[in-house]
Parts: structure tokens; sequence; C-alpha cells
């Protein structure tokens, strides 16, 4: 067997099983919180309240997963974040193409400008107020454009895109020219189906954002039917932590009562909301490939 | 064909812009939930909005208020003034991020908010920028004089506790007010030991600190959960800036880092008192003994409710009349005693919550241009007909008069919410109280032994008439600090109360020397123990002065 300078041998048993030991183990921290958090979830309610499991749940009720699924809120909730993370994406993946494509030809007018102007909001913005009020004045408080459009442009994916499209040659756009081919054709027909993979990337960072954000919500849509899941379970969590020693005695009845029967339901409400993004990834990994440039140049 | 295509380019982008300016309708939509609250007075009625946060009553939904008769009965009121309502409702745990927005974007403000998230300074600071509106002046001009009698003649300590510094009134607020045999009858909070262990070990309730630690450790030795742990504990809690566990009380120690010893009429620190320092070993004993466990220090309402549900707790710090803690108990036959008052060689003090309470906060915004309406308002909200909807409801659906006190009806009230939200019948205070309108709890003790177990009902009554030392809530007693003092508060109070509850944690914890405390109460007075003392002292002052 080669012997490497590092004096590790190339097929070292102690070296593999050292090397299984670290990942296994950052496996079980990584996913063992998660794996509590699911079978405190299924099991009984005062078990579940006092948390005395460690590997298996102590007794089994799924009575927190029926009135998951018979909460009409809850499903709205996971409507409206479908809703705003498949026209978010499809927004981001336009603007993205749309400002990309024309940063990428060499010779722009104004490039330098352009750049410049979409670098500076990257390193600071206006603030909380300041946007509140622009989006006030636009007319989009308690309007879900409040929610998409913010999220639908971002001057980091459309440098990501940008400098991808710098990397496609320049001689298949002109080839293509030189066919008769408009810029809307060469975007459409060759440099969109090129940039796949950085289309899929961009494709899931927002699919994730838009699943994961509720700060926009929070602030912009005070109308419950409107709101995303993040923010229906943040309220679910908050109604379980508030200061009994803030309240007089005739409000802390009910905030303890509130308190004590949500314990299970709380769980229950996170499995459901993380599931859809964690079987998500595996779709989206086989589209990470190269684009296939293939005959794409004569001569 | 190049011209056309840039056309189409152009016409597409102002198509796209034209679209997302004609979705967003008015400038400032109000949130769902915005329905014309009352019944319609016909022309010339006056109309408010109200920014407020939703209720959280799990079955009982200000949503569905059409549904509710006692909503019905409230909206004839408001009728009667000429009323007429509309709220913008956004849930409790969204509402302070949306009013502070709200309030800081200061332009298209709703006509009433609830300015409950900001504490007195803030409120102020809106009041100075004319945010807000003094309610007194509109009141004394357009009110019909059912305000102004409820908070100077009938109950004044609302009076003097939103008595701004100028002398105006910048908000309403909820208020408690707790009688028993017709006098001010305060509740209170206290150690309750596990009543069914003691029974069943033959024990009495201790009366000393030392039976206590006794009677914990026999909890502990005769394994009264039967987990086979001695794990049975006592949970207080010792975190934050206060010193109300209900044992410091035994060992006479005030309840905040700042107390107010209204038997002397002068602001108290704990750390210049005679029992501090046996009240601090005293707690380290029972770290030591194994009696209090060192890891729920500053731990979550979630965290000690786990070793309520484990059984593993035989003592802790609560309300005397509190009906929660049983039922959180896995286990059988569970009964808490409230016990106080145990000796130590210092005056023990019982922790009173004052039987006039005031507090949450509602203002008059800026852009209200109907002070008449406010006035209407405000003379609903304080009148004996709101208070009897809210409390009570309507009678002979929710409540009854029994000997002459009102009781709720069977089967009306908190256990049986869910049932009440499916009949539709409940007093109105599920519905609005401390969210859309103000609490008035007007009650009598008499009313609350009804549902009480004796054991609780005889501690209550041996205690209600007991003076105030150091009263809980100590806002109650306070006036509204100026400027220059919020500003003096907020610059001292962060690292006070952070040393001062780190530092009795070291003293729990075994980790601090007795023998160095003069450097640590030095250490106190630098960080402006005293100023905050003197600063609380003339907000104290200034309270007795308009309680004249």
């Amino acid at each position: 067997m080669l012997r490497q300078k590092h004096g590790i041998r190339e097929g070292s048993r102690l070296a593999s099983m050292l090397i299984y030991l670290a990942t296994g183990l950052c496996c079980i921290v990584t996913v063992y919180p998660m794996y509590y958090v699911l079978i405190r979830s299924v099991s009984a309610p005062e078990h579940a309240l006092a948390g005395d499991m460690l590997l298996f749940p102590k007794g089994f009720d799924l009575n927190s997963y029926r009135v998951i699924l018979s909460d009409t809120t809850l499903w709205r909730a996971y409507g409206n974040t479908l809703l705003y993370v498949v026209v978010t994406t499809l927004l981001m993946l336009l603007f993205c193409t749309l400002c990309a494509y024309p940063l990428c030809m060499p010779g722009l007018f104004g490039k330098k400008a352009v750049v410049t102007y979409l670098l500076i909001p990257m390193y600071f913005s206006g603030g909380l107020i300041p946007t509140f009020l622009v989006m006030n004045r636009l007319g989009l408080y308690n309007n879900i454009w409040a929610v998409i459009l913010p999220g639908s442009l971002s001057i980091w994916n459309i440098i990501l895109a940008r400098t991808y499209f710098a990397s496609i040659p320049d001689t298949i756009r002109e080839s293509a020219a030189i066919d008769g081919a408009s810029h809307f054709t060469i975007l459409l027909r060759i440099y969109t189906p090129l940039a796949k993979p950085i289309l899929a990337v961009i494709s899931i960072y927002t699919i994730v954002i838009t699943w994961n954000s509720w700060f926009n919500a929070l602030v912009y849509l005070p109308d419950t039917a409107l709101q995303p899941l993040q923010l229906y379970l943040r309220r679910v969590l908050l109604e379980n932590t508030v200061d009994l020693t803030k309240l007089p005695m005739n409000e802390v009845a009910e905030a303890v009562r509130r308190s004590l029967s949500n314990v299970q339901l709380k769980y229950a409400m996170i499995i459901f909301t993380t599931l859809p993004v964690l079987f998500a990834y595996p779709f989206f990994q086989k589209h990470f490939v190269k684009g296939i440039m293939v005959g794409s140049l004569k001569g | 064909m190049k011209h056309l295509k840039k056309l189409t380019a152009l016409f597409l982008a102002a198509a796209l812009a034209l679209s997302m300016a004609a979705c967003g309708g008015a400038s400032s939509a109000p949130a769902s939930g915005s329905v014309s609250g009352s019944a319609s007075a016909g022309d010339g009625a006056r109309r408010l909005t109200m920014l407020v946060p939703n209720n959280t009553n799990q079955y009982i939904k200000f949503d569905e208020r059409e549904d509710y008769p006692v909503w019905q009965e409230l909206k004839a009121l408001f009728a009667q003034k000429g009323l007429e309502l509309e709220f913008e409702v956004v849930p409790a745990d969204q509402y302070p991020t949306t009013l502070q927005t709200r309030i800081a974007s200061g332009t298209d403000l709703p006509d009433i908010v609830c300015l409950t998230p900001f504490d007195d300074a803030a409120a102020m600071d809106l009041a100075n920028k004319g945010t807000i509106q003094s309610i007194n002046t509109i009141m004394d001009e357009y009110g019909d004089g059912t305000f102004n009698s409820f908070i100077h003649e009938k109950y004044p300590f609302m009076a003097q506790l939103t008595t701004a510094p100028d002398g105006n009134i910048y908000w309403y607020t909820s208020i408690q007010a707790q009688t028993y045999e017709d006098k001010p009858a305060p509740t209170c909070r206290v150690i309750n030991i596990r009543k069914d262990w003691l029974e069943k070990l033959g024990l009495e309730a201790p009366e000393t600190a030392e039976e206590f630690i006794s009677v914990m450790k026999a909890f502990q030795e005769n394994d009264m959960n039967g987990n086979g742990a001695a794990d049975e504990i006592v949970t207080v809690d010792t975190s934050g800036d206060f010193f109300m566990t209900g044992i410091a009380q035994w060992f006479g120690v005030g309840n905040y880092l700042t107390s107010v010893d209204v038997k002397n009429n002068r602001i108290v620190s704990p750390w210049y008192q005679d029992g501090i320092k046996d009240y601090l070993k005293y707690m380290n004993r029972l770290v030591e003994e194994g009696l209090m466990d060192p890891d729920l220090i500053g731990a979550t309402y979630e965290q000690t409710s786990q070793r309520m549900a484990e059984n593993k707790v035989g003592a802790t710090f609560d309300y005397c009349m509190q009906m929660w803690l049983e039922p959180s108990v896995n286990a059988e036959n569970v009964e808490f005693l409230p016990i106080a008052n145990l000796e130590t060689g210092y005056e023990p003090y019982i922790v009173i919550e004052p039987s006039f309470f005031s507090w949450q906060k509602w203002a008059v915004t800026k852009d209200c241009k109907d002070p008449e309406a406010v006035a209407a308002l405000l003379d609903v909200l304080y009148s004996d007909r709101y208070e009897e909807l809210s409390a009570w409801g309507i009678e002979g659906e929710t409540y009854e008069v029994v000997d002459g006190q009102r009781q709720l009806m069977e089967g009306i009230g908190g256990a049986y919410w869910e049932q009440n939200a499916k009949d539709r019948k409940t007093p109105g205070g599920s519905l609005w109280s401390g969210c859309v309108f103000p609490t008035v709890s007007l009650y009598t003790m008499e009313s609350q032994f009804t549902s009480r177990p004796e054991h609780k009902n005889e501690f209550q009554k041996s205690v209600v008439f007991q003076d105030a030392v150091y009263p809980d809530a100590k806002y109650c007693y306070m006036a509204i600090a100026t400027d220059e003092q919020n500003a003096r508060k907020a610059a001292l109070t962060t690292d006070l109360s952070t040393y001062s509850s780190e530092l009795v944690t070291d003293f729990i914890l075994g980790r601090a020397s007795f023998d160095d405390w003069d450097q640590y109460i030095a250490q106190m007075q630098e960080l402006g123990l005293d100023e905050l003392i003197d600063i609380e002292q003339s907000q104290y002052d200034k309270f007795l002065e308009l309680s004249k």
C-alpha cells in the first residue's frame, strides 16, 4: 500500500474507522434533536409535558396530529406559504435571468454604474421604519405582495446568475445572433437551459428562505387569513411562553391552562412544518449538474 | 419589427408596474376583523377606529363576537351613544411589532390604540411628541361625568397611577378592585406545600423555617412520588431583579431590588436589610441539602412545570387561591396548602397583590378628530353596565344574584370555556377584556370562595386584612416618572438587575463569600443603587401626594 507524506496509509482501516466514528457522531448530534421532537410529539400528553423520554416515545398518542390535520387555520397558513414560495421563486428566477443577462453583455453602456447601484443596497438598507413607510405608501400593507415582492429580488442571486452567465462563452451568443436569434430567443433558448445548475441553486435557496420567513409577514400582514405557516407556528410557540409573574391572578389561570395544554401540540407542529423542506432537498439535488455544452461551437 | 418589439417590451413593463400599484388599494388598509363594531346609529353616527390585539382565549374568539348575546348588549350600549367602532384586530403575539411600526411611521394612525406593550417611559415619550392626546381634557369637555366620577371618586388610584408629571392623563387602563365584607381585600402569593404528602406522613404544616427543611427532607426520605429517587424539591424563582420567593418574605426581606415599604412610606432595597444574609444562607442550605435544584435557577415556566408534571415538587411559590397547580401534576389527589409567616427570628410578611390594581393602557392618537366619540366610548367603558357585562354577562344566562351577591351560574367560566363557546354564553370579559377593551373587574372574595377548597379559603380569610408591607406590583404605588428620571432609570436598571440577580445566584450556589459582602454592596452603590432608590422615592412621594 502507498504511504502518504502525512503517514496515513491509503485504505487504512483505523483511519476509516475514525472517520466513520466522527461522521457518525456528527450525524447523531445533528439528527437527534429532530428525533427527540418527533418522539415527544407522539408520546402521551403527560409524558410530552414531562419530557422524560430518551430513545423511544412513552405512551403513544396521535391526538395532536389529529388536531393539526383538522385545524383549518393551519391548512390556510400552509396554502399561503405554498403560494408565497411558488410565486416568489418564479419571480426570483425571472428577475435574476432578466437582470443577469444584460449585465453579462460585454460593452453594455453604463454597466459599471448599474452594478455599483446594485451593490450598494447589499451592504445596508434604509431600515425597518423607512421600508414600512415605503410599503405603506405603495399600498402593500396587509397585502400578499408585501411578502412576495421583497423576497423575489435578491442582488446576491443576480450576481450569482450574472457570474454564471458570464462563464458561458460569448461565441455561443454570437453564433446564435448570426443565425438570426434575438436577445429574448438567446436568453430563453440558450442561456436559460445552460444555466439550469445555477437556477436550481437559486431556486432551492429561495424556497428554503421563503418557507422559513416570517418577519415580513409579522410586520405587514396583520390579517391572519394571509399569514404564512411560520408565523402561525411562532404564534403557537409564543402562547406557551407568557411571563406569569407579570399577570394579575385572574389572568394567570388562563395563561397556565393554555401553556400546559399545548406542549404536545407544539412538537407535532414543528414536525408538520419541517417535513416539506426535508423532502424537497433530495429532489433538487439531482438537478445540481453542470450544463451541457455539446456541439455548440462549429469549427 | 425592432420598434414593435421595443414597444411591446415597454408596454409589458408598464403593465407590470400598473398592476402592482393597483394591487395595493388604500395606502393603509385595515387588518382583518375590520368590521363595523356596533349597530348602525343612523346618520350622524360617530365612528372610531381601534387598533387592538386579539383575545387569546382558545375557545371564545373575538372574531366570532357577533354570535354572542353579550356582545349585542354591548353594541346596544355603544349605539345609545351613537358610536360605531371599527376594529383592526391583530393577533396578540404579533401586536407589539405591528403597534411599534405603526406608531413609528406616525401616519394613518387609528383613533384608539392599545398601548400596553409600551412602558410608562415610552408612552410618555409619545405624549411629549404629540402622538397621543390627553384624555382628561377630552373628558372634561365632552364627557357626561361617568368616566371622571369613576377615576376621581370611586377608584381614585386609577387617576393617581395615570396622571403624568404635567397633570394630564394620556391613557386609560384596566382595573381590578377586590373586596371582602365590602372592604378592600388583597390576595397574596406564598409558599404552597403538598397537603396530601403532609397528611400521608402525618405531619403538621411547618411553622418555622427549620420545620420547613425537616418536612421537605421527610418528603425525600419517604420518596413521596414513588420513583425511587430523592427528587422531591421546592421550586422558587430567584432570577431577575426580585426577591419574591415566598421564602425571602419569612426573613422580612423586600420583594424587588427596590421595594415599596408602605408602612414607613419609603423605598428600600433588600441588600440593605437585616434578614438578607440569613435568607441567602438558608437558600444555600436548601441547595446543599438537595432540596432545591440549581438547574432551575432562571428556568422557564415550561421547565419548572415539567417538574410539577413529574410529581417532583413538594413546595412552590404561587397565589394562595390558585387552582391551576393541582391539575398539572401527574398524580392522584394532589392538594396544595398555602403557608406563610414561618418563624426565622425576623419579622415575616406576606406578598400582597394590591386589592386595587391598575394595568394595561389604551390611548387616543393624534389622528383622532372626534373627541366627542372618545368621550362617549370612555363613558360606556367605565359604566356600571359595562362592568356587569364584562365580569358577569347577562343575568339569568351567565350569572344570578344569590343573597344579594352576583355569582356565575353553574357551568360558566374557566373550566367550561369550550362548552360556553359552543353555547355562546359567556361573560363579555372572555371576549374583549384586556385586549380590545379594558378589564373592569370589581369582584368580591366571597364569590371566589364558592369555587375553592376550604383550606385555601381559611388561609385567605386569615390574611385578607393583614397590612401590606412590601406589596406586589410596586408600579401601583409609583406616579409616572419625569423624562429625566426615566432616562436615569433606563441607564441604571439593567446593570443593577443583572448584578443583583447574579450575586443572589452566586450566594445560593455557594460561589460568593459573605466575607466580601462590603465589596459587593460597594459595587452596587457604584452601579447606582442609591440613585435608583432616590428616583423611586420621589415617584412614591408624588403618588402619595396625589392620593391626598
